[in-house]
């Protein structure tokens, strides 16, 4: 209740903004019955200031800030480019596993020349290709061609073998007399073709096995292509030039698969997700 | 608080802070030192501050930064401003001048709490964190502070 003890504090409230309805309304009833006090409450209303909006602070423009550039820092794009780099590894590994397991494979496990070819005649090959026999180059070289199921991983993974032998059965069936004898059969060869001396064979690339894709027909047609004899102008035995045109034909296969492969790959994006970030890679 | 509210505040509240800011400490130079280190003190705590309490905090480094200026500084220093020229009433000094004046009678802290109360209408309860006082301080601050003012209003009426 205001009483003229305490009026001044309503006052004062008053001027603060601190009073509710019901207090201001006694305020206003009391100043009624007083008004000897009006002045007094004026002067109090008089003490309110007023904030003058004339004056501002000049270049606030300085106070601003501006958004930070976005900088990745090099150690998080380090990791990331190398878990891409461990992942797209073993994807591009899975993507070869698979084409290859779906394919012939030959492994060539030595592709040799016989110094001493000519010394050391060698029939059993020279059987098994009767074009060549008709030439009479002699047959030094070899590659033990296997279908991927009957290869034997003993020979296979064997670096270092240069006895060469040719199987029975192939003897059998690749008679000389046979025009075109090979062109249905299917290349299970041999595991290995037997040189008399182990001593006398120098190996072109020694201990190199190199696994490439190839088809029974694909292996005759390339038979076939080496009539041709790409390597005749070389000023080399002809056992050298019978194991370059072996090794050409095998690189060229290999070539070929691989790109297939690459093929295969531009029609492929890759898509790795670490977090809620992405990443494709297209090749 | 994001750049975003930052930026909002330095637009919305960088006159009022100068103002008060100016008023507190008398100086305009170190009026624009008070508010520019209060916004860097804000935009340093920004990940502290909530958008909505950003002005609260403004008003408390500003009152803080401008109280130490003027105990460092000794008493305040009006600039005298030039008179009105062609009043319609010079024998009634405008009632603002008077006001300043009035306001120079003030001790800092009571000068801070009237500016924050008029200036930016504060209740006593956020007065009361801005300054670090009670609530019971603020009012009897403030109730102190309004009878001063009064009573110097009244007396230059009286001479004049």
């Amino acid at each position: 209740m205001v009483t003229l003890e305490n009026y001044e504090e309503y006052i004062i409230s008053y001027v603060d903004g601190a009073l509710n309805a019901a207090e201001l309304q006694e305020l206003e009833a009391f100043i009624a019955h007083h008004p000897e006090l009006r002045s007094e409450m004026s002067a109090y209303e008089n003490t309110r200031l007023m904030p003058d909006t004339s004056m501002i602070y000049a270049n606030k423009e300085a106070l601003l800030k501006q958004a930070p550039k976005r900088t990745i820092s090099l150690g998080n794009w380090r990791s990331y480019g190398v878990a891409a780099g461990i992942i797209a590894l073993i994807g591009t590994a899975i993507l070869l596993w698979q084409h290859t397991n779906n394919n012939h494979v030959a492994t060539i496990v030595n592709v040799t020349i016989n110094k001493n070819t000519a010394q050391a005649p060698v029939g059993p090959i020279a059987h098994e290709n009767p074009i060549k026999k008709d030439k009479a180059i002699q047959q030094p070289v070899i590659a033990a061609v296997n279908h991927r199921k009957q290869a034997r991983p003993g020979i296979a993974s064997a670096p270092g073998i240069n006895r060469l032998t040719v199987n029975d059965h192939q003897n059998n069936t690749a008679q000389p007399s046979q025009e075109k004898p090979e062109v249905n059969k299917p290349v299970e060869i041999a595991r290995i073709t037997a040189l008399p001396e182990p001593k006398t064979i120098d190996t072109i690339s020694p201990a190199k096995v190199l696994t490439a894709v190839i088809t029974p027909n694909e292996t005759m047609v390339a038979d076939k292509q080496d009539e041709k004899d790409p390597f005749a102008w070389l000023p080399i035995d002809d056992t050298k030039k019978q194991g370059l045109k072996d090794l050409k034909k095998t690189v060229d296969k290999t070539v070929k698969e691989v790109r297939s492969v690459t093929n295969n790959l531009k029609e492929t994006a890759l898509v790795f997700k670490f977090g809620k970030k992405e990443i494709t890679l297209n090749f | 608080m994001e750049l975003k509210d930052y930026n909002s505040c330095v637009q919305e509240w960088a006159d009022p802070l100068f103002r008060f800011a100016y008023k507190c400490s008398g100086n305009e130079e170190d009026a624009r030192d008070v508010v520019q280190n209060s916004f860097e003190v804000l935009w340093q705590k920004r990940q502290e501050v909530y958008a909505d309490k950003a002005k609260a905090f403004l008003f408390q480094v500003a009152y803080r930064q401008s109280v130490d200026l003027f105990r460092k500084k000794g008493r305040i220093q009006y600039t005298e401003q030039p008179e009105f020229s062609g009043s319609s009433n010079p024998g009634n000094p405008d009632l603002k001048r008077v006001l300043e004046r009035a306001l120079s009678q003030l001790d800092e802290q009571s000068r801070a709490l009237v500016l924050l109360k008029d200036y930016e209408g504060y209740h006593y309860d956020e007065i009361a964190q801005i300054t670090n006082l009670s609530e019971t301080q603020v009012k009897v601050y403030l109730h102190r502070a309004r009878k001063t003012l009064k009573n110097y209003l009244v007396s230059v009426e009286n001479i004049l």
